[in-house]
This record gives C-alpha cells, sequence and structure tokens, in this order.
C-alpha cells in the first residue's frame, strides 16, 4: 500500500477510465446530467441498472483474473504461468458449462449454482497440477500439465456445445470467450469475494517472494510451503472460478498484467499485487469499453479483443524469455 | 550454539543416503564438509537444517532436539544456501538479500540498513538497484550468499550458516574473499558449515573437516589429521600425494 501512495498514478487513471467508461456506450450519458438530475429516466435506468455494475464488474474481474496470475506466476515461479494458461479458467469453464447444460441445479449439486461449480472446476484444475508438479519435481512439468488440462478443459466445453440446446449453445459460448454483457447488482454482489480474496492474498506478498526462490529457500526462510500453497490454490480458484462464472475466460490478462508491472515497477508481491489489481481493472474496463462501442449496438466479447492484444505480447514474452524457461 | 547430528540414518525410497551418521558444526569454527559426488554431504546439511526428516537418530540444535523448534525460530538461528537457486524474476539485488529477513519482525528500516550493511561486506553496495536477472553466475552467487548471511546478521553470536558448494562459481579473489568473512563471522561465534569440492582451499580456512564416503563419516577433525592420502584414496578413490606447502597449507599432488 505504501508503493500506491507513492506512486497514484494508476489509482488516479482507473478513477478517470472509470468516469470515461460510465459514459461511454450505445445510449451517451454525461455524468454532470445525472449528478445535476437533467439526465431523462432511460439515461438514468441504463446507468443504474446496466451501465454502473458492468463497469464495477469489469473492474473487479480485471483486478481478479490480473491478480490470480501474479500469484500464479509467482507460486509456479515462472513467469509464464497463468490461470487461463493452466487451466483453472477452462476447468471453471467447463463446470460452470457442465452445471448449465446437464441441469445440475435440479440434482444435489444444484447448492453450488454456477459460481459454485466453477469454483470448483477451477480448484480440480489447479489441484491437479500441483499435485503432478509434486510427483515430478518440476515446474516445467506442472506447466505442461496444466496446458494438457487446459486442453482437456476446452474439449470439454466444446463437447457440451454439442450437446446443448440453442439457448444453451449461446451461454456456453459466453464462458469460451467471454463477455460483460450479463452484468448486473446480483453478479455485482457476488463478485465481491474477489476483492477479499486480493486481500487476503496481499497479506500473502512475502511468502511469494519467497517461494520464488525456490521450495528449500522458502521452507528455510521459515515458511510452511505445503499449507501456503494450499491457501493460494484455493483463493486463486475463489477469484478466477467466481470471475469465469459471471464473464467467462477473459484470456491473457493474467499474463500480461503482471509482466507489465514487473517491467515497470518491481518483481516485489507487495507491489505486483495491488499493481497488478489496478492494471487488471483500467485494462478489462477500457477493453469491455472498446468491445462495447466498436461494432455499437453490437458488442465484441471481451475474451476475443483481450486474446488479440494478449496473444502477441505472449509470443514476445516467450522470445524474451530464450532458453531460461527449459520448456 | 552447535548443530550436533547423532546416530543419523536417512533414506529415499530403497536408497539409504546417510548410514549411522553423527556430526557436529560447533559455533566459533568454520567446517568443512567433503566427500565424493554423491557422498551424503548435501543430505547433511539437509537433515542438519530440518529440511529432511531421519528416520533413527536425533539432531541438536543449542543442545534442544530440532523437532522442538518451530519453523520460524529455526529460520532465525539457522540460515541455509542450497545447492541451486533459481529466481527468473527481475527483483532488484536489494529486493533478493531483503527476502533475507522474512524470519523477522524488525521494520523496514532496519531491515534495509542490515541489508545494506551486508551487500558492503561482500562489495556489491553498487549492484543494490540492479536486476538480479541481469547479472551473472558468480554476481548471482554472491547475492545468495548475501541473503542467507542477512538471515542472521543482527546475532551472528547464536548462528548456524550452512552453504552448500557456495565458492563453485566464484573467482578465486572472491571465493578467498568469502573464505575470510565466514571466518570472521566464526570469530563472532558462528557456528558455520561449508560443503567443498576444493581439498586444499577447505584445508587451509577450515578449522574442522568432516569427510564423507557413500553416506558415512570417513573422518572428522582437525584438516591435517583428516587428509590424508588414505582418506582421500578411500573417499574419492584416487591416488594423492598429501604434502605441506611452504606455509604449512595442505597440499595433494596426484599421480600421472
Amino acid at each position: 500500500m505504501r508503493w500506491l501512495m507513492k506512486s497514484p498514478v494508476l489509482l488516479i487513471t482507473l478513477m478517470l477510465s472509470t468516469a470515461l467508461m460510465l459514459c461511454v456506450g450505445a445510449t451517451e450519458i454525461l455524468l454532470l446530467d445525472l449528478l445535476t438530475g437533467h439526465a431523462d429516466v432511460v439515461s438514468q435506468t441504463i446507468f443504474w441498472e446496466i451501465r454502473l455494475p458492468r463497469v464495477l464488474l469489469s473492474i473487479i474481474v480485471g483486478a481478479g483474473v490480473s491478480v490470480a496470475g501474479a500469484v500464479i506466476q509467482g507460486l509456479f515461479r515462472n513467469p509464464l504461468a497463468d490461470p487461463a494458461l493452466i487451466g483453472v479458467s477452462s476447468g471453471a469453464a467447463l463446470f460452470a458449462a457442465g452445471y448449465m447444460v446437464l441441469d445440475l441445479h435440479t440434482t444435489a449439486f444444484g447448492l453450488l449454482g454456477v459460481s459454485g461449480s466453477a469454483f470448483v472446476g477451477g480448484l480440480l484444475i489447479s489441484w491437479l497440477v500441483l499435485e503432478i508438479g509434486k510427483r515430478s519435481g518440476t515446474v516445467s512439468s506442472m506447466l505442461l500439465a496444466g496446458i494438457a488440462f487446459n486442453s482437456i478443459a476446452i474439449a470439454g466445453v466444446g463437447l457440451f456445445s454439442y450437446l446443448s440446446s440453442d439457448l444453451e449453445l449461446r451461454s456456453v459460448t459466453f464462458w469460451a470467450l467471454g463477455s460483460f454483457n450479463g452484468a448486473d447488482w446480483t453478479g455485482v454482489s457476488i463478485a465481491l469475494i474477489i476483492p477479499a480474496a486480493i486481500v487476503l492474498l496481499m497479506r500473502e506478498s512475502r511468502n511469494l517472494n519467497a517461494v520464488t526462490l525456490g521450495d528449500k529457500e522458502a521452507y528455510y526462510l521459515g515458511i510452511d510451503i505445503t499449507r501456503l500453497r494450499q491457501r493460494i490454490v484455493v483463493l486463486t480458484a475463489v477469484i478466477v472460478g467466481v470471475g469465469v462464472a459471471l464473464t467467462g475466460i477473459v484470456a491473457f490478462v493474467g499474463l500480461v498484467v503482471p509482466h507489465l508491472i514487473r517491467l515497470t515497477s518491481s518483481s516485489n508481491h507487495s507491489v505486483v499485487i495491488p499493481g497488478s489489481a489496478l492494471l487488471g481493472a483500467i485494462l478489462v474496463l477500457l477493453a469491455d469499453g472498446v468491445g462495447r462501442s466498436i461494432i455499437s449496438p453490437a458488442e465484441l466479447p471481451i475474451g476475443i479483443l483481450t486474446a488479440l492484444l494478449g496473444g502477441p505480447f505472449f509470443v514476445y514474452l516467450i522470445m524474451r524469455q530464450k532458453g531460461k524457461l527449459g520448456i | 550454539m552447535t548443530l550436533k547430528l547423532r546416530q543419523c540414518c536417512f533414506s529415499v525410497g530403497s536408497q539409504r543416503l546417510l548410514e549411522d551418521v553423527s556430526a557436529t558444526i560447533p559455533s566459533g569454527c568454520v567446517t568443512g564438509i567433503l566427500g565424493a559426488n554423491g557422498a551424503g554431504k548435501t543430505s547433511l546439511v539437509h537433515l542438519a537444517a530440518g529440511y529432511e526428516k531421519a528416520q533413527s537418530g536425533s539432531i541438536l540444535l543449542d543442545a534442544i532436539d530440532l523437532k522442538s523448534w518451530s519453523r520460524g525460530e529455526l529460520a532465525k538461528k539457522v540460515a541455509v544456501l542450497p545447492q541451486t537457486a533459481t529466481l527468473d524474476f527481475p527483483f532488484s539485488v536489494e529486493e533478493v538479500v531483503l527476502m533475507g529477513r522474512i524470519p523477522h519482525q524488525s521494520d523496514e528500516a532496519t531491515n534495509r540498513a542490515l541489508v545494506a550493511k551486508v551487500l558492503s561486506l561482500f562489495s556489491l553496495t553498487d549492484f543494490a538497484q540492479r536486476p538480479y536477472t541481469s547479472l551473472s553466475g558468480g554476481e548471482k552467487q554472491r547475492v545468495q550468499i548475501c541473503r542467507v548471511v542477512s538471515q542472521v546478521i543482527d546475532d551472528l553470536s547464536h548462528a548456524h550458516l550452512l552453504f552448500d558448494e557456495p565458492i563453485a562459481p566464484l573467482d578465486i579473489a572472491h571465493q578467498v574473499a568469502f573464505f575470510r568473512l565466514v571466518r570472521g563471522f566464526a570469530a563472532q561465534g558462528t557456528a558455520v558449515g561449508l560443503v567443498l569440492h576444493d581439498i586444499e582451499l577447505a584445508c587451509q580456512f577450515c578449522d574442522e573437516i568432516i569427510l564423507m564416503s557413500a553416506g558415512k563419516i570417513l573422518g572428522a577433525g582437525k584438516p591435517a589429521a583428516v587428509i590424508t592420502s588414505d582418506s582421500i584414496q578411500q573417499a574419492f578413490d584416487v591416488s594423492a600425494t598429501v604434502t605441506k606447502g611452504p606455509a604449512g597449507a595442505i597440499q595433494l599432488i596426484f599421480a600421472d
């Protein structure tokens, strides 16, 4: 937080972007009109019921996926790890899609809801990846296992698309491409668990710094690695699961944003986590703004935009890392 | 302030790595741990610092069983540099060394002052803000050594420093500088244990030598008593004549 006080650029940019995105859309709304009571009823309804929840959700989810990326990279000791890349997001999408297509709400699993199912899917993949890493003893094998699980989960989502009705197909496609189109106040209230998880992850900053040195090094610094891993995996699965359930997969943000913070500020997780939260919120907020304006009144799913921007950056990172990763 | 292993046995799966090992790393001393590859040196360090658990025997830190120490308290007393350290994130050198202060609750200003002190001891003050990933292998090793030293720098008289092959990536000047510094720490009461491969340097700078072979202790004591032609033959399976140089330093002359 001290870093935020010293470097308020991101905070100010987020506030300005928020103000801008509250105005931009198929219907232009002037904040001044709203504040002075000169806005008409339609504008007021659009603002309170559609735009504000959408902007808040994109801020929260953008912050969440970026922080999830930052901590997964730290935990895996690999700058190319990301919840979307190692299958956590796809696992969440698979379980969310499965919940809908298989009508699980009518069964005992109904209590889980879409968000709960997505959380279980994300948690399961994270656990599997970590377990494989523990048995093989290398970070590279964890990453490769994650990539394999990602493919399996994507194939599973594809299978559910094939099995689904036309109405369900729209929803399943939504998980795969990501969209803030359905944002409402219920979604925002569910998403509030994400900032809570971010706060808990910020408390692990020092431990995450130590883990980047290696398991032995972290042990010799007095850290219980097994418990730390459990905490990080559960909190990440909460963020990714809830995020995916509400907005689908927002690709590459979790990979790219922490790098930008490391390149411009520091690799210290007490900077990377809050910095990623702010920058991720700004980028997803702006990307959503572009997505709903560029072909207005239609919308471009945010996952397409973030993948188009993030994909080339990912290739750049691989080139930059050269032989260092050993994969 | 002594680390003692008593009749420790340690296996991984069906492979016995340490067999009935008793060894001491006393305070105020630099103890060299020597032996061929796979002799059990690293396992001994891991056991002594609590990372691995012995199947039998006991380990005593300051006469208290290691099992009775909490992980946090142990980290304030025993600092270890494992054999290989990889760090792929561009932390600054200062940030890496600051990680050594994680076990302590001291405030940031105190930690930064202690880190600055350690960096100056190892002539790394000018490197403080450089990204760790941009350094050479030897420079990275010096930073890792600093990190480990910073873990106990505020209480050297009650500290235990264990380094697993610390000098391998260092040039000769920095190797000598390293030995002089750890000897300085030992003079203040620190128990220093060094896993080494350079027998001559070990004999010159270590007060005590533990020679290992096939998971057992072959000999322990003063360098001149432990390092003999016979023990070298037994530990490394090479023929060497052990002589004393002009300044009394032990020299090894290997047969053609």
